[in-house]
């Protein structure tokens, strides 16, 4: 048996958690400076061929050029990005929580799960098309279809893994139904749903901008699309370092929130 | 002479082993808790004292023999029954703060009452003023202490105990053994602990069940005539204290002795 002491890890929270992250931001502006450095060498030298790689100052031109078009274009991706995470998430915990606490539905689903993860979302746009028409209902039916997986398959295994110890502890507290589902199992089971949205939110972008790219509906994927057709390759660029930071973007607020919401999820590991 | 408040009678637990039998762990236990009663069931390692525990409070259900509390059989934990496990950080919910995972077990009072309630039961374990940090910013004692207020928040009949020292230092042990006797002492309950240590369950109890190796019988009940209120620097240097640890050690050995050493069940 471990027992508990006190470090300075544990004592002092607030703080602790957030330590790590000054280290790390200086780090990763030293990437990002290196990346661009790599790119502009890449550009120079004449390695790549000039006509597919734009240098970084031309690209940056066309960043601020392009800033209203990109925001609309932004904009789009963003709308269908965030119903489609709505959908994916609600259906993910609300489906996984019950398949993943009835010991039948969770047989019965794991082969259609294990043949449904692996189909690119992509193969499905001729099938979204026909049903929804080209457009944002289609776009945001294959985000969602996409980003349920990951939600769907990590609550599932969360409401499953509860440790017994918290069940018991809730019955002998009395707990029982969905005061018991609300008050232990989902909280127990949050860290791995957020685990699962935080795979979920890159996933969606992916496929957003993808369809888009593909079907031409809207938002930065048909601005990149529009760019590379028109030949403006410092343009294309820009959209794809613009996609390249919004998912950058949603993925950190996204920790920053679990972190807040989900404080034990890190510390409850030291004891 | 009152009605027990608890009655275990011919208690018999088989588990299902992963291979598909059965095994028996508890064969036959009977044993009362009396009103205000402090009880200990020790055991040799492996004695199923922990599925005893599970058992007699309605987390397990038995395969024989009954379980009655106040009367009524037990099929849950019933209303006025608190329990303590061993693993306080698995207890202790680590998504609420103490005063939460309080007033969990405050529950059944209205509003009002119930943050005096979890106020004052922090404060009798020795926990005021932290009742806004959360499980794992405490010490170990300081967390079996938090789960302890959870359990005395509901004003218990019984307290059932699951080897609730075990998993800190000798030390905070020794506190924490002494603030289950005053809280015992303070309030009405009767308790009733599992424990593999033999000081503890004699410095604080009235009587002491000494289990079989599994499948486990009572091999022994040895009544604890030692005064109350009870100190670890004099209790423990009284010769009727050596004496009592002595027979009670002598009878878990020969339990031990006949133990193939199957782990305790989980």
């Amino acid at each position: 048996m471990t027992t508990a002491i006190p470090t300075s890890a544990n004592k002092d929270l607030g703080t602790g958690r957030f330590r790590k992250n000054r280290g790390n931001s200086a780090r990763s502006i030293g990437g990002i400076v290196a990346a661009i450095v790599i790119w502009e060498l890449l550009s120079l030298s004449g390695a790549v061929n000039k006509n597919a790689l734009p240098s970084p100052p031309s690209t940056f031109a066309a960043l601020i050029k392009n800033f209203g078009g990109l925001s609309k274009s932004l904009f789009g991706t963003l709308e269908a990005w965030v119903i489609g995470m709505l959908i994916a998430t609600i259906a993910g915990v609300v489906i996984g929580t019950l398949v993943g606490r009835s010991p039948v539905a969770d047989a019965a689903s794991e082969t259609v799960v294990r043949m449904m993860r692996p189909l690119p979302s992509l193969a499905l746009i001729p099938i979204a098309i026909l049903v929804a028409g080209l457009g944002l209902k289609m776009t945001v039916g294959l985000v969602s279809f996409a980003a349920f997986w990951p939600i769907f398959i990590n609550t599932r295994a969360g409401v499953r893994q509860v440790d017994n110890r918290f069940l018991e502890s809730g019955s002998a507290l009395g707990l029982k139904g969905l005061e018991l589902l609300f008050r232990v199992i989902l909280p127990a089971a949050a860290p791995l749903v957020a685990g699962g949205i935080q795979i979920a939110i890159s996933i969606a972008l992916i496929v957003t901008i993808s369809v888009e790219l593909v079907g031409g509906t809207g938002g930065l994927g048909q601005f990149v699309l529009l760019a590379q057709q028109a030949n403006a390759l410092s343009e294309m660029f820009a959209g794809i370092i613009v996609g390249g930071f919004i998912g950058w973007l949603l993925n950190v607020l996204f920790m920053n929130i679990v972190d807040r919401v989900l404080p034990w999820r890190t510390q409850g590991e030291i004891n | 002479m009152l009605e027990p408040v608890l009655s275990i009678n011919h208690l018999q637990v088989s588990i299902r082993s992963r291979d598909g039998s059965m095994n028996e762990v508890t064969k036959d236990v009977t044993l009362e808790l009396r009103d205000h009663e402090f009880v200990s069931v020790v055991g040799p390692s492996g004695s199923g004292k922990t599925t005893l525990l599970r058992a007699a409070s309605g987390l397990r259900m038995p395969s024989g023999g009954e379980v009655l509390f106040e009367g009524r059989p037990v099929t849950e934990v019933p209303k006025g029954m608190a329990i303590v496990f061993q693993e306080y950080n698995k207890s202790l919910f680590p998504w609420l703060t103490i005063g939460k995972n309080v007033a969990i077990g405050a529950k059944e009072y209205p509003q009002p009452e119930r943050v005096t309630r979890v106020e004052e039961a922090l404060e009798q374990v020795g926990l005021k003023g932290f009742s806004t940090r959360y499980p794992w910013e405490l010490s170990g004692g300081m967390q079996q202490r938090a789960a302890l207020a959870r359990a005395m928040v509901s004003n218990p009949k019984v307290l059932m105990m699951d080897e609730p020292f075990a998993s800190v230092d000798a030390l905070t042990r020794n506190h924490l053994e002494d603030v289950v006797q005053r809280l015992w002492a303070e309030s009405n309950f009767s308790a009733l602990m599992v424990t593999h240590d033999v000081g503890e369950a004699v410095y604080l109890s009235d009587r002491v069940f000494v289990l079989s190796a599994r499948p486990s019988t009572i091999l022994a009940e040895i009544k604890i005539d030692l005064p109350r209120p009870r100190s670890h620097l004099e209790t423990k240097q009284m010769h009727r204290f050596v004496e009592l640890q002595a027979e009670v050690l002598e009878r878990v050995e020969e339990a031990g002795r006949e133990s193939v050493g199957l782990p305790d069940d989980l």
